[in-house]
């Protein structure tokens, strides 16, 4: 079976990520893609792109007639789903199978299988693999029931949706008064996210990690292991430092898994690429695992799997679409040091993650380490999709060494214009209990002190300073040179998520420039350009010398935003503009108001209504996940200003609430 | 490209080092002066500068070097103009107000900002002066003129001084116009009595929201001239300015934003740099700037070489001499300041016939090129005595002097040294309206040196004794000639000139280079245009 042109269903960086393995082997690409992803990177590189119309998921990249119709249209005769979106769809798959394309994916069948977590819970039972204690909740279950289930399970407990993945439709209770809205949530999440709203219930076994492990299986009936992964550290239920080898596992342990996870995949005549997880436990009787459920598709996290081994998980993927065997025997799969992957997101962890959307004015990472990733300098990071700018990956001979590297190249990387994960990351690679290997599920509820930025005072203030100077630029004289010493020329810095705001003064002399940052001691600095003058050039490197010290720094200065490497410590910094502007802005906007863009999914109040400090009033969905608005104070809500469905902006006041009249109801 | 000069100085000699030591102490004096300056106030009392520093702060407002690195672009340069004037006079050190040239959206512009934290803004001799010098600047060099304005108007008790001479600034305000120099005035504050026409003759304006208050008379004169009660914002409220009475072009919230919109304004000028010789690449000179602070004689009697000087100032230090064999104690010839050419002529030592020719020849060589000329003055004057009387010095003194006048290129003047005699006159001293004049500390300016012109005193009196008879009583005389010596020396300072609006400012020696670029990017906003019409050169 020849492929010649694959359309991958898809957007970002899988369908990059796709595209060069395509490439690679002689395929030619077709993209498909929403109206706001008509500029992606992913576009540009495809052969032949398929706009579909609309931008919700649901109206592209979730919409089989339309993809089936692109892959008509263009000529495809080879659909990969990529991840996430209709991957792990077996409707899609059928579909795709009838409209006599080739599926680069497991058979519709073994997909049905594994998609109800609960059925497949069924299936790893059958196979006699251990399961994490739990329970099914029917839909009709009412309050009470709900809460008798969830005592039976035991506290802490997770509720996930059934059809669910990606940590979507799922929500942590840790006692029984969070149950009733915690389920409520969950499956008006899963509801949105997969159409089914079926949820169940897993005891949350605390200390436990996640290990997951990697399966093929070819349509000879061959089955094989890459090896596993260790995905422990997640927020939100979402894996964000992936890596392999799990760091804690035992040998025989991970023996047992792998047979465990080969053996489930024959039983289901699996073929392709696929992803068997598990909860690992250890206590003094040695380590224990528990089956949680399968992916059947490409992860996220497969180039750890492929920095290990060597392998092109892709490749294998195209082989056995095309009917091949599998190009290895499990004897001559190896693997090779310590690979660790970082997943990069526009989003904000000292504040509940919260996504940053907008455009991404420089996006340079360290080219030493490997990145897959959707998105360049210039990108638009819209609401409508997942926030994850990019994978880093890093693979080295040991542990230690590849956890450097990856948080070095973290540091060498130049970013500015969302607020992003890369400093808590970098927190994170760099911590004692990660360099340990010490890292349970709940890492970061242990260590949430790495979620903010670690970065000392002197780099702070040296890389301001650079900020202002790279502001400045450079003439016939002398830059900002006065023959009467001056007051010092004011600049205006804020934090990315414009939380923290500092003003730089520099007052330039014959030899250099005397900075002082907010009410702190000035400090003189030398000041060398190396190379393009600051002001012509939006990328320059500027030497900085104080107290005998000299840094080198790189420094991106583009719509109005500042990035900063030096090496040691990278930062990004809002320049503020020089004068007020009195044109308004989001500074008007009073009253409850949505954090990020979204839409509306629930009205809770109506004109009228009576509502305490704490209640919600609207929930809107951004990015698959739920924002809540809340009252700030008691009050009485005097006009809804959404309606549900409606597509609102960030700091769009949502309800206009006035004051209680007092004693109203008093008698 | 012109040949590098070589320097033969050796720092570590002796008369090197203790030039720079005095130098040094002198300029510590200037920064001490200009820390004054900078601090506001005004006043010899340093706690009542600060309250009054601390009560216009508190009113929110801005200093007015604040003001102007507000209104100047990120990284300008700024040439603060005659820093230090009122020295010695009973006028405020600085005159209360802030004069210079900067840049705003890359255009040269000429800002004066008044101190509203001295005297209130209030104008004494000494700003009249300084903001009269500041409109020729901005007239010759066609700079547009923005004032950051916040004056009481006229300090009352010196009305007699300045009442008719300050006539001129409304006057010359319009004649800018009229000329088609944009000038734009921010009011801050007051800007009250005859100081309202600075706002009512400007091409634009901008008054600040609840701070600008322009009327010609005040609620108390108000009240006296035509028994009205009137509240200040009805007579002369910004909002008022620009809602009813129309005198505001702009309504500003706050003091940035009037910064804003005054940077607006420029922008929309398309005032344009004549474009021509625009400046070519630099190169610093090969030796350290630094040195100059040794060089230069401490005392004006000791000779300095003055191609060291140029060595220090010219680009790449490259000068190329015009006869150097030929009248060689004026050195002439061409070399560039921050990619300008410039024709330069430099005193070393006292004016011959032949220095004269050959300066008379070398400034008609720069009219016909249309190529500014710098003057870098260490002059005792022209030699005197039978021979050079004979000789026709007068006459050739003359031929210098007529060259210089009617030179039409732009002159810029440097005073590194002495500066006595007609020796000011042929090197273009103030009076020869040289477009900018920087002054060294060292700087000593007077009809001959004091010394010597004790000297001629006690020999007139003398001969005037011994004509009528009667013995002369040398030690009699002798403390009224001492007396008489240092009055001439107090009033050959630096620091007195430079008080009396003499010179554009003094500047530290390693400032010289940057003073120029920035003094010769504004004399090229208009043509530099030659003539080859002189006055009759006497043969």
């Amino acid at each position: 079976m020849m492929i010649n042109r694959i359309l991958v269903a898809n957007r970002g960086e899988i369908t990059r990520r796709v595209f060069r393995t395509a490439r690679r082997l002689g395929i030619q690409t077709v993209a498909v893609h929403s109206e706001v992803d008509a500029q992606a990177s992913f576009v540009r590189e495809a052969d032949i792109s398929v706009e579909l119309p609309g931008n919700t998921s649901a109206q592209t990249y979730l919409n089989v007639d339309l993809i089936i119709d692109a892959a008509r249209r263009s000529g495809a005769d080879a659909i990969h789903p990529g991840y996430g979106f209709l991957s792990e769809n077996p409707a899609f798959a059928e579909a795709v199978v009838a409209a006599g394309f080739t599926w680069i994916g497991p058979p519709p069948a073994a997909i049905r299988s594994m998609a109800l977590k609960v059925q497949a819970k069924k299936l790893a039972a059958q196979a006699r693999i251990p399961l994490v204690p739990g329970a099914e909740l029917a839909i009709s279950a009412t309050d009470s029931e709900i809460i008798a289930t969830c005592d039976q399970v035991g506290y802490p407990l997770l509720v996930k949706a059934s059809a669910g993945g990606g940590g979507k439709g799922m929500r942590s209770v840790k006692s029984a008064s969070e149950v009733v809205e915690a389920v409520s949530a969950a499956r008006r999440e899963a509801q949105s996210a997969f159409g089914d709203p079926t949820v169940f219930l897993e005891r949350y076994l605390s200390g436990s990690r996640h290990i997951e492990v990697q399966v093929f299986g070819d349509a000879h009936g061959n089955i094989v292991h890459l090896f596993e992964r260790e995905c422990s550290i997640q927020r939100r239920h979402q894996k964000i430092v992936e890596e392999a080898p799990a760091p804690a596992l035992h040998t025989e342990t991970a023996e047992a898994m792998y047979s465990a996870a080969t053996s489930l995949t024959r039983s289901i005549d699996y073929v392709g690429a696929g992803t068997v997880e598990f909860l690992v436990t250890e206590d003094a009787a040695g380590q224990e695992f528990y089956f949680l459920e399968m992916n059947t598709r490409l992860q996220v996290e497969h180039p750890v799997t492929e920095a290990l081994t060597g392998l092109d998980l892709v490749e294998w993927q195209i082989r056995i679409a095309r009917g091949e065997e599998l190009p290895l025997h499990q004897n001559d799969i190896h693997r090779y040091g310590h690979t660790i992957e970082v997943r990069l997101y526009a989003e904000d962890p000292a504040r509940g993650y919260l996504p940053n959307t907008g455009t991404l004015e420089v996006f340079r990472i360290d080219p030493a380490v490997r990145t897959d990733s959707g998105v360049e300098s210039g990108s638009e990071i819209s609401a409508y999709y997942d926030p994850m700018l990019a994978k880093v990956i890093a693979h080295e001979s040991d542990r230690v060494t590849a956890a450097a590297v990856l948080a070095d190249a973290l540091r060498r990387s130049s970013i500015a214009g969302l607020t992003t994960n890369r400093e808590s990351l970098i927190s994170i690679l760099t911590c004692a209990d990660f360099i340990a290997g010490d890292t349970p599920t709940n890492f970061l509820d242990l260590h949430p002190e790495l979620l903010t930025s670690g970065l000392d005072a002197t780099s702070l203030d040296r890389h301001l300073v650079a900020a202002a100077i790279s502001r400045t630029p450079v003439g016939d004289v002398p830059t900002g040179w006065r023959n009467v010493p001056a007051l010092g020329e004011i600049h205006t810095f804020a934090t990315p998520d414009r939380q923290a705001k500092y003003i730089v003064s520099l007052t330039w002399c014959r030899d250099g420039v005397t900075a002082k940052v907010d009410d702190g001691d000035p400090h003189k600095y030398s000041v060398i350009e190396l190379d393009a003058s600051l002001s012509t050039s939006p990328t320059s490197s500027l030497s900085l010398t104080c107290k005998g010290v000299t840094h080198h720094l790189h420094i991106d200065n583009v719509g109005g935003w500042v990035s900063i490497v030096d090496g040691t410590a990278a930062t990004q910094w809002w320049v503020m503009p020089r004068y007020n502007d009195d044109s308004g802005g989001d500074a008007s906007a009073t009253g409850p108001s949505t954090p990020v863009p979204g839409t509306i999914t629930m009205v809770e109040v109506a004109p009228g209504d009576h509502v305490v400090a704490g209640q919600c009033l609207v929930v809107l969905e951004a990015m698959k996940m739920e924002h809540r608005v809340v009252a700030e104070t008691d009050a009485v809500v005097a006009d809804v200003l959404v309606t549900v469905g409606e597509a609102v902006d960030a700091h769009t006041v949502v309800v206009h609430l006035v004051e209680p009249i007092g004693n109203e109801s008093a008698e | 490209m012109a040949p590098v000069l070589r320097s033969r100085i050796d720092p570590a000699d002796e008369v090197f080092t203790a030039n720079r030591d005095l130098m040094l102490a002198a300029l510590a004096e200037i920064d001490e002066l200009t820390a004054r300056v900078v601090g506001g106030g005004g006043s010899n009392d340093p706690a009542k500068n600060a309250r009054s520093v601390a009560r216009h702060r508190g009113r929110g407002k801005m200093l007015p070097r604040e003001r102007i690195n507000g209104l100047l672009d990120v990284g300008s340069p700024f040439l603060e103009l005659s820093p230090l004037a009122g020295w010695g006079t009973d006028d405020p050190l600085g005159a209360g107000v802030v004069s210079g040239i900067g840049r705003v959206h890359g255009r040269d512009v000429m800002v004066v900002a008044n101190d509203p934290t001295v005297k209130g803004g209030a104008q004494g001799p000494s700003a009249v002066a300084k903001g009269l010098r500041a409109m020729d600047i901005a007239r010759e060099n066609r700079l547009p003129l923005v004032n950051l304005t916040e004056s009481g108007g006229a300090d009352l008790p010196k009305q007699a001084e300045i009442f008719v001479p300050g006539g001129a600034s409304f006057r010359n305000l319009t004649q800018l116009s009229a000329a088609g120099i944009p000038t734009v005035t921010l009011v801050f504050g007051s800007s009250t009595a005859g100081g309202a026409y600075v706002p009512g003759m400007s091409d634009y304006v901008v008054l600040v929201k609840d701070a600008a208050r322009v009327y010609l008379g005040g609620p108390p004169l108000v009240k006296m001239a035509i028994d009205e009660d009137a509240d200040e914002e009805s007579l002369g409220g910004a909002a008022m300015h620009a809602r009813t009475s129309g005198l505001a072009d702009y309504l500003a919230n706050d003091e940035a934003d009037a910064l804003r919109i005054g940077r607006d304004i420029v922008a929309h000028l398309h005032f344009s740099h004549p474009n021509q010789n625009r400046p070519l690449a630099s190169s610093a000179p090969i030796y350290p700037i630094e040195e100059l602070l040794g060089i230069a004689s401490a005392d004006v009697r000791h000779p300095f070489e003055a191609r060291e000087v140029l060595a220090r100032i010219l680009d790449g230090s490259e000068f190329e001499q015009f006869k150097p064999l030929y009248g060689s104690t004026l050195v002439t010839g061409w070399g560039q300041v921050g990619g300008y050419p410039i024709g330069v002529l430099a005193n070393n030592g006292i004016l011959f016939s032949e220095e004269s020719h050959k300066g008379a020849q070398f400034i008609q060589l720069c009219n016909r090129m249309n190529v500014p000329i710098l003057f870098a003055q260490n002059i005792t004057g022209f030699m005197v005595g039978t021979q050079y009387e004979q000789g026709g010095i007068i006459k050739d003194g003359a031929k210098l002097i007529n060259a210089v006048s009617n030179s039409t290129v732009a002159h810029l003047t440097l005073m590194m040294g002495a500066s006595y005699g007609a020796g000011n006159y042929g090197m273009s001293g103030r009076a020869y309206d040289p477009r900018f004049v920087f002054t060294w500390p060292n700087h000593r300016i007077a009809v001959m040196g004091p010394k010597q012109l004790a000297g001629v005193l006690t020999i007139v009196a003398r001969q005037k004794s011994e004509a009528a008879g009667v013995v002369f009583d040398e030690a009699a005389f002798a403390p009224l000639r001492d007396a008489f010596q240092a009055q001439v020396e107090s009033q050959s300072t630096a620091l007195y000139a430079t008080g009396r609006l003499w010179d554009d400012g003094i500047i530290d020696p390693r400032d010289t280079r940057t003073a120029l670029t920035m003094a010769l990017s504004a004399v090229h906003n208009t043509p530099v245009q030659g003539t080859d019409s002189f006055g009759v050169f006497r043969m």
